[in-house]
């Protein structure tokens, strides 16, 4: 079962800030959704089973520098900005 | 008859006749939208002048005789989740706030090299994350069929402005049944590709491993239309498949003479709705009636699809959507003094609560003391539902079954019990899992007129099989959805 503990931490760590109404909210209908998880997985045996990432191949491209977009019109998007960088609040003291 | 009344291909060949103009087909569109949109709620944004600017361009090439695509000068509308450079791309959620896209997703680039004109972008639940469009920051998207029932989703925005009547056809995004479903809900065809088949660069991520863009359309011949532009290997997409595909549009043939098809009896046992058994279980013996074959199939995984897939999707999920925080671009909170609360705080603001609720499953199930249980459990899950699937496609070409447990529900129900909701994509998902090509194509209609659509399921690659079987029932039995 998962506790408000739980869910305020899991919102830690997806960066989210949870009220306590929403975190009540969130114990319940994961709560649901997990128990229902875990009903069906225990009923499935999975132990001489392989994971299906070992049996993928995978294309890598050359390593080759090729051009990107320009920094202006990458940065067209961003809230504030300087000429070169997004700008946030500071980061290191 | 109308001009939107007619299908992409259809229109393609008036336009090379010089029978119509892209004008002429583009006031039509628009007057359309500026008159049903107000009920429908399908479009985010028109793009109404750079359709212009495009059509102008492609009259010209008409005219002067070049040898251009079936669709050139087709009118086509995007879903919101795939980037069109110049045009504001939102994924129907507040936090992408007005951003436009600098590039073309591969997709929409292969559109413009074919010479269609992109009219718009649809409406969508938020991030892809839904099966009615009710979650989407712009409002809920309405059923054409009956403007109180959900469209499906995520793509609802596409079905229904094809069902509509607004555009002849248009793109979707798959990863569980987003393209399927809506287009079963309302009375069009959807296609969901063999994953890998169509680039994923600039189709804005909601679980990597298992979405696909694909057609939503009036029938299957401009489903084939659509695909034979949009497929292909692209460098900027390390999933793309590095092969060469068929034609699809002339490769349809009408022929399933000696197709077996499979159909799951066990999965009609409980859950779904008498018309829709009874509507998609008359395809398989039409199919009989055509030549085919059905075998009966055991397809057992059934059972364990949908924690799989709410698993390794909302896994998935909480990565792709960590970009998302009001740094680079997009909607920025005021309410923050250091960049930890900026980040949370834009976050928190601009997700609607299904991504959040999505987000921290998965984030849960990613986490130390819980990874094995759950995600690793869930990638062997998949792996034993490729099997399953393997095994099936031993005994036959395609399979045949519901592409959802009922017709459309009424708005607002849904979104009530979230594991009805999810339990609803029970057989749509094991299709993304195990990255199969899935076809909807309208069968009937259930005692209260709301469409059905059957399912074919092929073998990886065999796209062109299923994309065929369809024609074939199309051809023999219906019109599609004109």
């Amino acid at each position: 079962m998962i506790t408000l503990d739980t869910v305020k931490y899991v919102a830690e760590l997806s960066r989210l800030k949870v009220d306590a109404a929403f975190a009540q909210q969130m114990c319940s209908e994961l709560g649901d959704i997990l128990k229902y998880m875990d009903t069906i997985n225990s009923t499935v045996d999975t132990d001489t089973v392989d994971d299906i990432c070992k049996s993928e191949k995978a294309y890598l491209r050359n390593d080759k520098i090729m051009k990107s977009l320009d920094r202006d019109v990458l940065l067209a998007n961003a809230p504030e900005r300087t000429d070169e960088t997004p700008i946030v609040p500071k980061t290191v003291e | 008859m109308g001009i939107l009344d007619y299908t992409a291909v259809e229109l393609g060949a008036l336009l090379k006749a010089k029978e119509i103009s892209c004008r002429e087909i583009l006031d039509e569109v628009y007057s359309k939208i500026s008159h049903k949109d107000i009920e429908l709620n399908a479009f985010i944004t028109l793009s109404r002048d750079k359709a212009y600017e495009q059509a102008e361009k492609v009259q010209k090439r008409i005219l002067s005789g070049k040898d251009l695509s079936p669709l050139a000068g087709v009118p086509i509308a995007i879903k919101d989740n795939i980037c069109t450079a110049g045009i504001r791309t939102t994924c129907a959620s507040e936090i992408l706030g007005e951003f436009t896209p600098p590039y073309n997703a591969t997709a929409v680039e292969k559109l413009y090299k074919n010479d269609l004109v992109i009219v718009g972008k649809t409406n969508m639940d938020e991030f892809a994350m839904g099966s009615t469009s009710e979650t989407s920051h712009f409002g809920a998207v309405k059923n054409p069929c009956n403007l109180s029932c959900v469209p499906g989703g995520s793509s609802g925005g596409s079905a229904a402005a094809v069902a509509g009547g607004e555009v002849v056809c248009a793109l979707g995004s798959d990863t569980g049944g987003s393209i399927r479903q809506p287009a079963s809900y309302c009375g069009v065809t959807g296609f969901k590709p063999t994953y890998g088949s169509v680039s994923r660069y600039g189709l804005i991520a909601y679980a990597s491993s298992l979405d696909q863009i694909g057609p939503i359309a009036k029938d299957v011949r401009d489903c084939a239309a659509i695909m034979d532009c949009i497929v292909g290997y692209d460098t900027h997409d390390s999933t793309s498949l590095h092969q060469k595909y068929p034609e699809f549009l002339s490769g349809l043939n009408a022929s399933v003479k000696g197709l077996k098809i499979g159909v799951p009896h066990k999965w009609y046992e409980k859950g779904v709705d008498f018309s829709v058994k009874e509507k998609t279980l008359k395809v398989a013996r039409e199919f009989e009636s055509l030549g085919a074959t059905v075998v009966d199939l055991d397809l057992d995984f059934i059972d364990y699809v949908i924690p799989t897939y709410y698993i390794i999707a909302t896994a998935e999920a909480s990565s792709n959507l960590s970009r998302f925080d009001g740094v680079k671009y997009g909607y920025r909170s005021t309410d923050f003094r250091t960049v930890d609360e900026l980040i949370s705080a834009t976050r928190s603001e601009g997700f609607g609560k299904e991504v959040q609720k999505r987000i921290m499953l998965g984030t849960f199930v990613l986490s130390s003391g819980y990874y094995d249980a759950y995600y690793k459990k869930a990638l062997k899950m998949k792996r034993m539902i490729v099997d399953g699937f393997d095994r099936a496609f031993k005994q036959c070409d395609i399979i045949l079954c519901p592409v959802a447990p009922t017709t459309a529900p009424k708005i607002g129900c849904a979104l009530k019990d979230a594991m009805k909701m999810y339990l609803s994509d029970i057989y749509t998902v094991s299709v993304n899992l195990a990255g199969l090509p899935g076809l909807s194509v309208p069968c009937g209609y259930d005692t209260d007129g709301m469409p059905v659509g059957v399912q074919f399921i092929g073998k990886k690659n065999g796209d062109l099989t299923v994309l065929n079987a369809g024609y074939a029932y199309q051809t023999a039995f219906s019109k599609g959805n004109k």
